[in-house]
């Protein structure tokens, strides 16, 4: 049975890797299979690591990335993911989202795509408003046709969540990473539960 | 009352039931009318609580009115009676899976009256999601105790995974926590149907259970051979367990709550059943005299009776491998790998590079005839 990384799967992940240099592919290319099989030698496990890190890094930032909605057509966010995964998250959004325009603007640029378009990145000193009107222009109709309830509604959802007596914040930190809450600006509420809890809570503890 | 304040008694009187954050069918169930929603096989935990529990699904009940008398459970009690109409349930959700809050939808209710009419009502919600909204992602839905073969039917066809919770091990257990409840017939039975729903390819993620630990009083190997009898006979997925935690206003608010700790033995418990493959006879070897768990790591705990002496991990079959704490059936097919090969496991190192977690592994091992001078374990 197989057990460790395909070459593939390590080739495609390392180029994205922010601190991965074009040597280190190269030696990774050149691993011998049973050393990538059994993760048995330290280059193979150094390069299966950096992947997952990649991988890991693409998970959260589709777990941690919050829309707003423009114009009824487009979802658009702001996050700093650590590595060079706009293109992976994109590729999953597209199915989730498939009849809504995307932006992302990220640390690299902004990036968008649009129904049946391709992905397109945008300098990262473009306006934000420039690059939404660009690609709703591209979405042919409105996305949305359901009573939108706002964004309000997590808040209310996500402080239902929480359960006093169960409070374990190393564990949601250990979820949540502070890089994340720091670099995603859509975590506020999280940020803000975490910090400072709510008055019930409070009233309840006292 | 205004949507939001029903989100926010619903969800909240449904936050004691368990999903897994990464719950998802692989491969994904394909729904082609869908036009908005994908259901990603590892599953998304798009947020967490204080609490370290995952936020990845809309957790709500569909109403908190409940004609059942569960002890544990704030649903009889609760003096604010809340519905959904299935539109506005709808609604809120696409608002927060727009926005990317949320991965799925998990429906669970309590039984207001008849349970046949609040599973019919429960289905409408969720076919008008699949239907007229074309949503397209992951929706676990509860089945309700009382439910009919044509509703379970139907349930299977819309969602992609669906429980019924069980609560407690036994008959006698649950009918001490909720006297109008049928073991035989409103759980086992239903959680019969869902098997052979499922067999005909209904619900592409399985059934799932859950217990509410302690709130009956039963020890630990009677929740451990109730579990095993649901991966047996009802193909469970997998089985969730509730620390029992009393709830102001119910008629156990006075009991003791049960400690987190055994919560998570016991899951720790169910991985060396579901994942390790560990026989049940094997794993009764970490009860104590009363059938409990002692708040140990159950795989250390067995480890330390198994093992008369140190294991040398160039020699060991697969299952010794397994046994060492530390090492998995990933590490352990890695290391046979590597010997197949004519490699040979010469220091931790290697062992650590193949994914085992080393100081938990090393008091057990033999590594060039050579023990870790540690103490051991079991002296």
């Amino acid at each position: 049975m197989r057990q460790g990384p395909r070459r593939g799967w390590l080739m495609f992940h390392l180029p994205r890797h922010e601190r991965c240099s074009s040597l280190f592919i190269e030696k990774v290319r050149h691993i011998p299979d049973s050393d990538l099989d059994a993760l048995s030698s330290p280059e193979a496990r150094k390069a299966y690591n950096m992947a997952r890190e990649v991988a890991g890094d693409s998970h959260r930032t589709l777990a941690y990335i919050r829309f707003q909605l423009f114009r009824e057509r487009v979802l658009w966010s702001e996050a700093k993911p650590k590595h060079r995964v706009e293109d992976m998250v994109f590729s999953y959004l597209r199915k989730r989202y498939p009849h809504f325009g995307l932006v992302l603007k990220t640390q690299r640029g902004y990036f968008g795509v649009w129904p049946d378009g391709e992905l397109i990145r945008w300098p990262v000193e473009k306006d934000m408003n420039d690059v939404l009107a660009e690609v709703a222009a591209k979405v042919p109709e409105k996305a949305v046709w359901w009573d939108d309830q706002g964004e309000g509604l997590w808040d209310t959802f996500y402080n239902s969540q929480f359960i006093s007596s169960r409070k374990n914040l190393p564990l949601f930190y250990k979820a949540m990473p502070k890089y994340y809450l720091e670099n995603f600006p859509g975590l506020g509420v999280e940020c803000r539960r975490v910090e400072n809890g709510t008055l019930d809570a409070y009233i309840e503890e006292v | 009352m205004g949507l939001h304040e029903k989100v926010r008694i619903l969800s909240d009187a449904g936050k004691y039931d368990i999903c897994a954050s990464t719950s998802c069918a692989n491969p994904p169930a394909v729904r082609p009318n869908a036009s908005i929603g994908n259901v990603m096989p590892p599953g998304v935990c798009h947020s967490f609580t204080p609490d370290g529990r995952c936020v990845s699904l809309f957790k709500v009940l569909y109403t908190n009115a409940c004609s059942m008398d569960c002890t544990y459970c704030t649903n009889p009690t609760c003096h604010r009676k809340e519905s959904f109409q299935p539109k506005e349930l709808c609604d809120a959700f696409m608002s927060l899976y727009m926005r990317n809050y949320v991965e799925g939808m998990f429906l669970s209710s309590g039984i207001a009256r008849d349970p046949e009419r609040t599973m019919d009502d429960i289905l409408e919600a969720i076919e008008l999601l699949r239907n007229k909204y074309r949503f397209g992602g992951y929706v676990h839905l509860k089945i309700l105790p009382g439910a009919n073969l044509d509703q379970i039917k139907r349930a299977t066809a819309i969602a992609d995974r669906v429980s019924i919770n069980v609560e407690a091990p036994s008959s006698s257990l649950l009918s001490s926590i909720a006297s109008n409840k049928e073991y035989g017939n409103d759980i086992l039975l239903r959680q019969r149907w869902i098997k052979e729903s499922i067999k005909k390819g209904g619900a592409p993620a399985g059934q799932t259970t859950q217990f509410v630990v302690g709130a009956a009083g039963e020890n630990d190997r009677e929740i451990i051979d109730r579990l095993w009898m649901e991966y047996r006979d009802m193909k469970l997925k997998r089985g969730y367990f509730s620390a029992f935690n009393p709830i102001k206003e119910t008629p156990m608010e006075k009991e003791d709550g049960t400690p987190l700790w055994r919560e998570h033995r016991l899951y720790q418990t169910d991985w060396l059943l579901r994942v390790y493959k560990f026989p049940r006879r094997e794993v009764y070897g970490v009860l104590d005299d009363d059938g409990m768990l002692e708040n140990m790591d159950p795989k250390l705990a067995l480890a330390r009776r198994t093992f008369d002496r140190p294991v040398d991990p160039n020699e060991a079959d697969y299952r010794s491998l397994l046994r060492i704490p530390g090492i998995g059936p990933t590490s352990a097919s890695r290391i046979l790998e590597h010997r197949k090969r004519g490699g040979r496991i010469e220091n931790i190192r290697t062992l650590k590079s193949m994914g085992a977690v080393a100081n938990r592994a090393r008091p057990f091992l033999m590594l060039n005839g050579w023990q870790a001078s540690m103490e051991r374990w079991w002296s």
